[in-house]
């Protein structure tokens, strides 16, 4: 640009040619040429100066979960190498001095028949004579297991009530089910009273309603649902006491601790976790993850320092709560069916267990073996309690009946 | 809510309670099983399903419509069963002669 002004001929006539002069004109279209240049050139240094934080950027979330996945991996290896170290014995070693069981022989000795759909739950009422049944039509049935009469029948709106649970006082029910709701049925002496009118809602979950439970008073009640949550509920009021959440799927169980223990609770869900929950400050203080699928029922050993559950890998196992392992696992190459039910006798010796392929099981708690099994029942065993004072269990199915065993 | 949450939420709740989970006290197995089993022992008198319960004691033991309860309940009432087999005896006698009458009759 500078030597434009100068003369073409340049060759031999250098001392000819003038000097260039900065002149204003010059000076415009020096500034005209550069401008375009340098936005250009700007330009393209963002382009590749960002380039590299988006780059980065795109990483960063991949690069997190990973980085909790590892490190979640190396907690839950240190956590095992924890347990193990104290795993010194098996259960069933420690019991062999134990006596073994003399040979157990309980029959059905009553047939509850009224339901016209699938039982799915049912609870006994304290004073031992009491049944409250819930199915798959909605109704919802309180018995009388000594002479099987029928005396309320209270009929949901919605279908499915996978839950049912008797008051401490035997004065009220609740159930629930796909409503996401649990409702109180407060129970009258008076057989014509309309149940459904007194109807209380307590409970509201955004999922299914999978199990209820009262705790020591009317006045509390705890509710697992298929959102991944339990929560503890005020009755009267409906108010949300504590909630608890920790599971990364559906919680398909609870059971409290008995009374003498404390503030507890055990809860089993579809990610095949069992967590131990401390009642008043809402956290997790134990977790067990043995189990190879959901995990349908929990219960509480009665001392309360295990608890056994049982799932759908067909295997029922003990967990005992101050080892923090698993003890035990009751099963067999025979035994191919999912367990939906277990529930101990009172002394904790016998851990029942209704199966899938209509069966219970009776298994030694301590030495790891199965007693008996029964049979009776024409469709999946649903729900299975022991009765309050140990005499008898009741189990309900989906053949549409109850039976109790003695 | 766990349906609602991502896989990072999921994973970061999961390794926050195993930390919590880590350093949680524990006993060895030897001493809990024994204890276990020591409290089952005790407790094994008052399980009226090991120890067993005499038939009369038991609320659900008389069977409704059994064939042992029908029986038991014929054994207790002999007299009344005597009765009833003696009138069922004569009654079928009767019958027989009063067919043998008609016969003779016609």
């Amino acid at each position: 640009i500078l030597n434009s002004g100068c003369n073409n001929n340049v060759k031999g006539k250098v001392k000819g040619c003038e000097p260039r002069v900065l002149s204003l004109q010059n000076i415009l279209s020096l500034i005209l040429f550069l401008l375009p240049a340098s936005a250009l050139t700007t330009g393209i240094y963002m382009i590749f100066s960002t380039k590299p934080e988006m780059a980065t950027q795109e990483v960063q979330p991949n690069e997190t979960l990973t980085n909790l996945k590892a490190e979640s991996d190396t907690l839950k290896t240190k956590l095992e190498d924890e347990r193990a170290k104290l795993h010194d014995v098996e259960l069933h070693q420690v019991a062999e001095k134990v006596d073994g069981l003399g040979q157990f022989i309980m029959k059905t000795r009553r047939t509850l028949k009224g339901h016209g759909n699938k039982v799915l739950c049912m609870d006994w009422c304290k004073d031992k004579r009491r049944i409250v049944s819930s199915s798959q039509d909605g109704k919802v049935i309180v018995w009388d297991a000594f002479t099987t009469n029928k005396e309320h029948a209270v009929t949901m709106p919605c279908t499915w009530v996978m839950a049912c649970a008797y008051a401490p006082s035997g004065c009220a029910v609740a159930c629930g089910g796909l409503d996401n709701k649990c409702s109180v049925y407060p129970l009258s002496l008076d057989k014509n009273e309309n149940l459904a009118a007194k109807k209380k809602s307590v409970a509201m979950h955004t999922n299914y309603l999978s199990a209820c439970s009262f705790t020591n008073s009317d006045m509390q009640i705890l509710t697992s649902s298929g959102d991944g949550t339990c929560a503890l509920w005020d009755v009267e009021s409906g108010q949300l006491l504590q909630s608890f959440h920790g599971h990364a799927a559906d919680v398909l169980c609870l059971d409290l601790a008995p009374s003498e223990t404390g503030n507890t609770f055990v809860s089993g869900g579809c990610d095949k976790k069992a967590n131990v929950w401390d009642m008043r400050s809402g956290q997790c203080i134990q977790s067990f993850e043995t189990h190879e699928s959901d995990i349908n029922s929990v219960r509480y050993y009665p001392s309360g320092d295990a608890f056994a559950s049982g799932s759908d890998d067909a295997t029922c196992r003990l967990y005992d709560l101050r080892a923090d392992r698993e003890v035990a696992i009751y099963s067999k190459e025979s035994i191919i069916f999912g367990a939906s039910s277990v529930d101990f006798s009172l002394s904790g010796r016998l851990l029942f267990g209704g199966y899938n392929d209509y069966t219970i099981n009776v298994w030694d708690v301590l030495k790891g073996t199965r007693v008996s099994i029964l049979f009776g029942h024409e469709n999946r065993v649903s729900t299975l309690r022991l009765s309050p004072d140990g005499t008898a269990f009741c189990s309900g199915s989906w053949d549409h009946t109850l039976r109790i065993w003695a | 809510m766990a349906r609602d949450m991502s896989d990072i939420d999921i994973l970061k709740m999961e390794l926050e309670q195993l930390k919590k989970e880590v350093s949680t006290p524990r006993e060895p197995v030897s001493k809990t099983s024994k204890d276990t089993m020591d409290w089952c022992e005790a407790a094994s008198c008052t399980d009226l399903l090991i120890t067993g319960v005499p038939d009369d004691k038991n609320p659900y033991k008389p069977e409704k419509g059994g064939w042992k309860n029908i029986m038991l309940y014929l054994h207790r009432n002999t007299w009344q069963t005597y009765c009833s087999y003696v009138s069922l005896f004569t009654g079928l006698k009767r019958l027989k002669l009063e067919r043998r009458n008609r016969r003779d009759v016609h």
